[in-house]
């Protein structure tokens, strides 16, 4: 009954999340057309800004180019990431300031059974977000003329996933340190932001950032998924995880 | 630690910062019985009940419930299967219907008594559609008390049960629980109040705590055989400033002839005290529990 619960608290999260993105989803691939004929030139301004106008305009050139840049590497990777800061929060912690902390932990479950069903219904969420969305692009492509393999939407969708539960993570580990709703949310957004920033402006971190590693930047260009730095992200979720687990056991209510 | 006692505690201690909220609390509650847990607001009374239920750590000292431990994880969540508890705020999912609160409750409890969610809910008039948020404060208190009191449970946690509550639903909610403690062999209850009328109604003993300390303990009828207040008047002249040297004098309230004493001990040999210091008069008579709680909880002079 865990499972029911942590459903109903984030159910409206997740449906209005699913609609948003899927919506988005449906701009992206109908907008492709309208893209191509207002294609421009690099502003001659020299340094990263033209470097980076020439890259996006060579990836648009192509249709894969186009729904890598502009869903898997752009679109989807910040409307996701942002889900998953809005899904981590809350919790037991949180239930703190609606009153209804102490009746939870007067029910026979342990709080490691109580935050691992909470975080395994918002990860079944996010997979839910990376998966369905991602899987529209081949849906609706053919209605503009063009195709997009499943199987590619489908990696690219599970490298955002893999790579991005660490942010996940992180926003737990925050509804564990305090006790509401809305300070997780904005020290999670305010991180990702910035960590977001840092690899839009430095090209060398940007090698290492999480979010080169959720676009998905290597499958594309290389061929292969980025296995260690997906295990690299996997490892720092479950680090992440077992803190806030620690932390909730610990806590005195 | 014994078979015969719900709830044990020894040397219970948790501060928050400086502030000692409970300070070395003994606690022996018998199974069966219908314990009283009287303090004023900030005592120690909510903290001392987390701790028996595994949701805050003491700091020092043990608490058994059925013999478990309450600070062990595996322990305390089968105190908590055995127990229920209704906090002192009625804190409930605002976000489910009554129904959907006693479906999600349910298979929790192995134990949960089907007739008594029918009958309680009958009885409670509680509807089944409505959310929880749109209850009245009296509704939340009783659908709270059904999910306890239909789980089962072997152990009645209850505090501050009737808070906030109109004399009338006061009454339903006392029967319901001294109607199922008759009904249910063995069942205890534990339950901090501030509303002395009501421990005085329905509790067998009871437990007065002050700044997180145990001050009086015992079964409510021989806590007022026990203490008596001692009423004296001195004539014109007599002075009443002398220390009584009888034992169990608690407390001692002079206004010039008048004396009022609060004696735990022997009332009749203190009377005699002031008759041999020539009082005029001299007035032995019982008192209540709240006299014994409000004296209780007072600071001493």
């Amino acid at each position: 009954m865990l499972w029911y619960k942590a459903w109903l608290e984030t159910r409206w999260r997740f449906v209005c999340a699913l609609v948003l993105s899927a919506g988005l989803c449906a701009v992206v691939v109908f907008t492709q057309p309208l893209i191509e004929e207002l294609r421009i030139e690099a502003p001659g301004f020299g340094g990263r800004l033209d470097e980076m106008v020439r890259e996006a305009m060579a990836l648009v050139g192509t249709y894969p180019g186009y729904v890598w840049s502009q869903w898997f590497g752009k679109n989807l990777l910040n409307v996701w990431t942002f889900f998953a800061v809005f899904l981590g929060a809350g919790g037991v912690v949180a239930e703190q300031a609606r009153g209804s902390a102490l009746w939870t932990l007067s029910l026979p479950v342990s709080r490691r059974r109580l935050l691992g069903v909470r975080a395994a219904v918002g990860a079944l969420e996010l997979l839910a977000l990376a998966v369905v969305p991602s899987l529209l692009v081949p849906v609706l492509s053919p209605l503009i003329g063009e195709s997009y393999p499943l199987g590619a939407a489908l990696s690219h969708a599970l490298i955002l996933y893999g790579g991005g539960l660490v942010i996940y993570a992180f926003t737990l580990l925050l509804s564990n340190l305090f006790g509401d709703q809305l300070k997780p949310i904005i020290i999670g957004l305010a991180v990702v932001f910035a960590l977001g920033l840092v690899s839009l402006f430095s090209k060398d971190l940007s090698d290492y950032s999480v979010y080169t590693l959720m676009s998905g930047q290597k499958l594309y260009f290389e061929g292969t998924p980025p296995w260690a730095g997906l295990a690299a992200s996997l490892a720092a979720a479950a680090a992440l995880y077992f803190l806030a687990l620690r932390t909730l056991e610990r806590r005195d209510f | 630690m014994t078979e015969a006692m719900a709830i044990e505690a020894a040397g219970l201690r948790k501060a928050y910062g400086g502030a000692e909220a409970v300070a070395g609390l003994d606690l022996r509650v018998p199974r069966g019985s219908i314990y009283g847990f009287l303090g004023r607001n900030g005592s120690g009374k909510t903290t001392t009940i987390k701790m028996l239920l595994g949701m805050t750590r003491p700091d020092a000292g043990a608490a058994k419930v059925f013999g478990l431990r309450a600070d062990a994880t595996p322990e305390s969540v089968e105190i908590r299967r055995r127990a229920a508890y209704v906090s002192e705020d009625k804190g409930l999912y605002d976000y489910m219907t009554v129904a959907q609160l006693i479906d999600f409750t349910r298979p929790f409890y192995p134990a949960w008594r089907a007739e008594v969610e029918r009958r309680l809910l009958g009885m409670f008039d509680l509807p089944p559609r409505r959310k929880v948020r749109a209850l009245s404060k009296g509704m939340r208190t009783k659908l709270a008390l059904l999910l306890a009191l239909a789980r089962g449970a072997e152990l009645l946690v209850l505090d501050e049960p009737t808070e906030g509550l109109d004399p009338a639903v006061v009454e339903e909610v006392l029967a319901a629980i001294t109607g199922l403690a008759a009904e249910q062999e063995g069942l205890t209850v534990f339950f901090s109040s501030h509303q002395i009328a009501e421990v005085e109604q329905v509790a067998d003993r009871v437990l007065i705590i002050r700044d997180g300390r145990a001050v009086v303990e015992g079964a409510v009828d021989e806590l007022k055989e026990k203490y008596r207040r001692v009423q004296i008047v001195f004539g014109e002249g007599a002075t009443s400033d002398f220390a009584f040297a009888a034992p169990g004098v608690e407390r001692v309230s002079r206004d010039g002839r008048w004396l009022s004493l609060f004696v735990s001990g022997d009332a009749e040999r203190v009377a005699e005290e002031a008759r041999a210091r020539n009082a005029v008069s001299v007035d032995v008579r019982p008192v209540t529990l709240k006299e014994i709680f409000l004296e209780s909880v007072k600071e001493k002079e």
